[in-house]
């Protein structure tokens, strides 16, 4: 061991002061504060990529369940297409129903992961670090699923491409001013964008897991490292585009649910032409996608025993922020609906009393109860943030609450036309039960394989934090300490 | 040499000689008088024989699936002994300003301005079923199956019209065929269309008349001399989507169907 | 004069800062010294010049061209797709709007990520100086010198701290043409790619599909047969099958009935079927399948009205001779024919 000619030791080597009191301070903040509690950059590495390679029951049983839930998805929707719309329960008054709520869901879900890893960066909370990544890799599978049900849902879904703006010899072309033109644009941009950012931030890790894996996983990292090194001329093109990426993506983030909303927004039907949509759907979407980034926490932090990073300040941040999503949630859904509550438009009062005291009013109860009532009751107590089967069983109603809102709006209130002849009634069959279910467990399937192929935490910018928090001491207290680098 | 000096001499009266094949435009409009509707159905019959629409099951039509271009929606009102039933026969109310139109992907619901008409283009649907949510009147059908026509049935049906596969939407077109076969035989008999002599099939068909069909930018047409009463109304007109659709009330203090 | 680079490896930032400053104080530039680490160390607190990453640029052309194909796309549809819908006007702006913007933002960032790969040389092929240690924490100084300097630079790292100080050759350079020739090989396959998906959009590469609704089943005026009565069925002879024309009993069979068919025959039928019927006329080589033979089996079983149909409507490729032959000459062919089947 050459002799060392510096001035302090390194970050993960720092020595507890020498009062008893002050140390057990310091003691208490590294314990609490995952970016406080500096280790060997060996150390924390191999806290990540350890556990990826070790596959025990579980995953092999849930591989299978997820692995069939996929597979029950594929056949259904071959069938579906081969026989024709028909065998799901749309009719021809509810002509969407099933495969845009999963459609609007699943995009929603989306967009907490962008949040979390472009916005909460741009504004530097860093106790966004290690969640950052999982909640991306929700994004891009969310997203690629939502991708596929607009397909769904098309009767002729072998002629989708007609969609795509290219050059063909019937001199064909798709229509800008239709909503779905918009959808097409908007949703290709965020999932790819999402995706590249994605790979972006992976690449130092990937670099990290090919110097310690060996057989097959060497040379899937070696590829995908692209020869990642960790120049300062790497490293400064890396942060340019991270920069450029995660101001980018954040207003593509804003403008895609804002342009699903339209789907909506733009037709005549009572109950969706509310210009209030846009914003709407966005808060709505984030609502529910922190929530489920949440439960992805929860999972991976037990699966791949990753209680080191996600500690109880990351579920308690979470779930102060689930809890003013909640509040900005109500403030969209009290403006929407208390229009018809107040002026009595005849179709919107049908539409209303239908939800307050009609066939679905224990759908529209049940979401109040699980987006409203207890989330208030609850996410205001520390207690109950910092714990995490609490709050994942809080994030869980959420989920289903934001799951029978959506329902709601687009396959209840579309069964309401202006003309009372044509009411109708949307009753779920099996082909679209079916295929909700495997496309959910597509989500999960994917996040899943995913964390056992790459660092589902990142690992440098856990270790960059490290680096560069430290403690600080005024009068008789310490206090963690940030550094602001940039 | 000289004969492409004729042919280049010739060229200007071979023009003006030429036949004109340009279309003259019109504003077609159907007018229903809902005092004489009595509901009777032989409208949607003849539309179903006239345009090929698939005849579905009673099974199929309370799931919801039924197709058909012209409906009757029956209204009842009134309680006990003075309960009666008011009919409304719902088509495609063709609208200048169709909300099913812009929202269509891949342009297959387009508008003729020439003949004021909302175009379906069938082989060109891809089945997003955007246009059968915004049209207010749900007056769009959607193939939820691929029809089936077997045996004799095949002699019945229209070899003007398409056969649409599963998957496409369809809506009622004016009997858009029946216009362009009465258009080219003016065209070629070098005349203007006469009132009276496009007539789709459900305007032919009804035993009451209550269905008339014309072009009402000719002042002569009987649409045109009909409109402008004290019961003509539009549905839902206030959602801006200017139909060319018009009904006139029912007798009675109450104003009829809705 | 053949470079070596040598890579120190250090514990942390002071130290590493400290033997730049030495390096460069003895004589080695900026560009020879590049830093590698696992986590970014801002350029400050290496005591470096900071890098100006062009990236940003890049990424706003990517913008421009994001707007210049988006309004491409809306613009020129409006223009070459002159189709009205709902009313609305022309040339609309706000679905403009949101359509450039999604566009813009995609150049950007796609943009980005190649400027990102272009600048890094990404995907970096060979192997190119690097140590494990790095991963695990240590900072490298890789210093690019001269063959003979490169003693003492060694001796510069290892006095200054260097945990371990290893050596490569200089393989920048083939670095560069190898990732240029993968690059052009990656763009020549897209290239590829695209040039397959027009081609398959231009039906230069058919591929029949079967739901095009051409294929209809309806059955068009000059298509043919169409269905005759049943045995048992009322007999209804020919003419009821055709709108618009008044129902004419059949003509007798007799010696003028005979003659006028066989004159109208020569007249209607005789190039296609042959002067006995026979289905060898002249033009019945132009024809696949060929021209029925009259006088075949086929024929033979059909009934009268069959064959008054067949010439009403029209068969296949047989057009339809309403226009030419009225019912009555009709009947008259039919018993020229019948004639020539004896």
């Amino acid at each position: 061991m050459a002799e060392q000619a510096s001035l302090e030791s390194p970050v993960w080597n720092r020595p507890l002061p020498d009062d008893p009191e002050l140390a057990a301070q310091v003691r208490e903040i590294r314990e609490k504060h995952l970016l406080q509690d500096a280790r060997p950059p060996r150390e924390v590495a191999e806290k990540v990529l350890g556990p990826m390679a070790r596959l025990g029951r579980v995953f092999w049983l849930a591989l299978i369940v997820l692995g069939g839930l996929t597979a029950t998805w594929l056949v259904v929707w071959a069938y579906q297409a081969y026989q024709g719309m028909g065998v799901t329960g749309l009719n021809r008054t509810i002509m969407w129903a099933p495969y845009i709520v999963n459609f609007v869901y699943f995009i929603g879900i989306g967009h907490a992961g962008t949040f979390i890893s472009a916005a909460l960066r741009v504004l530097k909370f860093e106790w966004r670090a290690p969640i950052s990544r999982a909640a991306e890799s929700l994004t891009v599978f969310a997203l690629l699923v939502a991708f596929t049900m607009p397909l769904i849902h098309m009767g002729r879904v072998w002629k989708f491409y007609w969609m795509l703006p290219f050059p063909n010899q019937r001199q064909l072309w798709p229509n800008p001013r239709s909503p779905i033109f918009w959808d097409m644009t908007a949703i290709f941009t965020y999932l790819t964008c999402s995706m590249l950012f994605m790979y972006l931030g992976i690449l130092p890790d990937i670099a990290i897991a090919r110097e310690k894996a060996s057989g097959w996983r060497k040379r899937l990292y070696t590829v995908l490292a692209l020869g990642w090194r960790g120049t300062d001329r790497e490293w400064k093109h890396l942060d340019t585009t991270l920069n450029v990426f995660s101001y980018g993506i954040i207003p593509v983030m804003f403008s895609v649910h804002t342009v699903v909303s339209w789907d909506f927004a733009m037709t005549l039907q009572p109950g969706w032409n509310s210009s209030i949509f846009g914003p709407y759907f966005v808060v709505g979407a984030l609502y529910s996608g922190v929530g489920a980034v949440i439960i992805i926490m929860a999972i991976l932090r037990k699966a791949l025993h990753l209680e080191y990073f996600l500690r109880e300040e990351h579920f308690n941040a979470m779930g102060k922020f689930l809890l003013i999503l909640s509040f900005t949630w109500v403030y969209f859904y009290f403006n929407d609906y208390l229009l018809p509550w107040y002026h009595k438009e005849p179709i919107l009062t049908v539409i209303f009393r239908l939800f307050t005291s009609g066939w679905a009013a224990p759908l529209w109860f049940t979401m109040l109860i699980a987006n409203i009532l207890i989330p208030w009751a609850t996410l205001w107590s520390r207690k109950v943030r910092s714990s995490i089967p609490a709050l994942v069983g809080v994030a869980l109603l959420v989920q289903a609450g934001m799951y029978i809102e959506r329902y709601l709006i687009v396959a209840v209130t579309l069964g309401y036309p202006e003309l009372p002849f044509d009411w109708a009634v949307y009753v779920p069959r099996l082909p679209e039960i079916l295929i909700t279910l495997g496309v959910f467990a597509f989500v999960v399937l994917g996040i899943t394989v995913l964390s056992r192929l790459v660092p589902i935490i990142p690992i440098w910018e856990v270790v960059e934090g490290q680096l560069l928090q430290g403690t600080r001491r005024i009068g008789r207290a310490i206090f963690p300490a940030k550094t602001e680098a940039d | 040499m000289s004969e492409l000096k004729t042919r280049l001499l010739d060229r200007g009266q071979s023009a003006a000689a030429a036949p004109k094949t340009e279309l003259p435009s019109h504003k077609w409009t159907m007018l229903i008088d809902l005092d004489k509707c009595t509901g009777c159905n032989a409208c949607v019959v003849a539309c179903h024989v006239e345009n090929n629409v698939p005849i579905r099951s009673e099974r199929e039509v309370i799931r919801g699936h039924g197709q058909h271009w012209i409906r009757i929606e029956r209204y009842w009102e009134g309680e006990g002994d003075a309960q009666r039933a008011t009919f409304l026969p719902m088509l495609c109310q063709q609208c200048s300003n169709a909300p099913c139109e812009p929202v269509c992907p891949v342009y297959a619901s387009v508008h003729s301005e020439r003949e004021n008409l909302n175009l379906q283009v069938y082989n060109r649907c891809v089945g997003t079923r955007f246009c059968g949510n915004n049209c207010p009147y749900r007056a769009r059908q959607f193939n939820w199956f691929a029809p089936q026509f077997e045996g004799p049935i095949t002699e019945m049906l229209n070899p003007d019209v398409t056969v649409r596969s599963g998957g496409v939407m369809e809506k009622c077109t004016f009997c858009v065929q029946r216009i362009r076969r009465v258009e080219e035989d003016a065209l070629v008999e070098g005349r203007p269309l006469r009132d009276g002599e496009m007539v789709p099939a459900c305007a032919q068909t009804c035993p009451t008349s209550a269905i008339v069909f014309g072009d009402r930018s000719d002042p002569q047409s009987q649409v045109a001399q009909r409109l402008g009463g004290q019961r003509e109304f539009r549905v839902l007109e206030h959602l801006g989507t200017a139909p060319n659709v018009y009904y006139l009330k029912a007798g009675g203090s109450d104003g009829g169907a809705s | 004069m053949a470079d070596t680079q040598l890579l120190g490896l250090f514990n942390e930032a002071a130290s590493t800062a400290e033997v730049i400053e030495r390096l460069r104080r003895a004589g080695l530039g900026d560009e020879q010294v590049s830093v590698i680490s696992s986590v970014p160390y801002r350029s400050r607190m290496l005591r470096r010049p900071e890098i100006t990453s062009r990236i940003s640029a890049v990424a706003g052309i990517g913008a421009l061209v994001g707007v210049v194909i988006g309004l491409a796309i809306t613009f020129g549809t409006y223009l070459l797709y002159p189709l009205p819908v709902g009313g609305q006007p022309q040339f609309p702006i706000p679905p403009t709007l949101i359509v450039v913007f999604e566009v813009t933002m995609l150049g950007m960032m796609w943009a980005a990520f190649g400027a990102f790969l272009f600048f890094n040389r990404m995907p970096v092929f060979g192997q190119p100086p690097f140590s494990e240690d790095v991963v695990d924490g240590s900072i490298g100084v890789l210093v690019q010198a001269e063959e003979s300097r490169s003693a003492s630079v060694e001796r510069l790292l290892r006095e200054a701290g260097a945990s371990a100080v290893e050596r490569f050759d200089s393989s920048a350079r083939a670095n560069n043409r190898t990732w240029i020739k993968m690059m052009g090989g990656a763009g020549a396959a897209v290239t590829l790619a695209l040039v397959l998906a027009l081609l398959l959009a231009y039906d230069v590469i058919k591929i029949p599909f079967p739901t095009d609704m051409a294929d209809t089943v309806s059955i068009a005026h000059l298509q043919g047969p169409r269905l005759a009565a049943p045995a048992q069925a009322v007999p209804v002879q020919g003419p009821v099958f055709i709108a618009g024309q008044p129902a004419v009993p059949q003509v007798a069979s007799s010696p003028s009935s005979i003659q006028r068919g066989q004159v109208l025959f020569g007249i209607n039928c005789l190039m296609c079927h042959g002067e006995k019927g026979q289905g060898n006329g002249r033009l019945a080589t132009y024809f696949n399948p060929k021209p029925a033979d009259l006088t075949g089996e086929k024929v033979r079983a059909f009934a009268d009205s069959d064959i008054f149909l067949v010439i009403s409507l029209g068969r296949g490729q047989m057009p339809s001779l309403a226009e030419n032959l009225s019912p009555a000459s009709r009947w008259d062919v039919i018993n020229y024919v019948r004639s020539l089947q004896k």
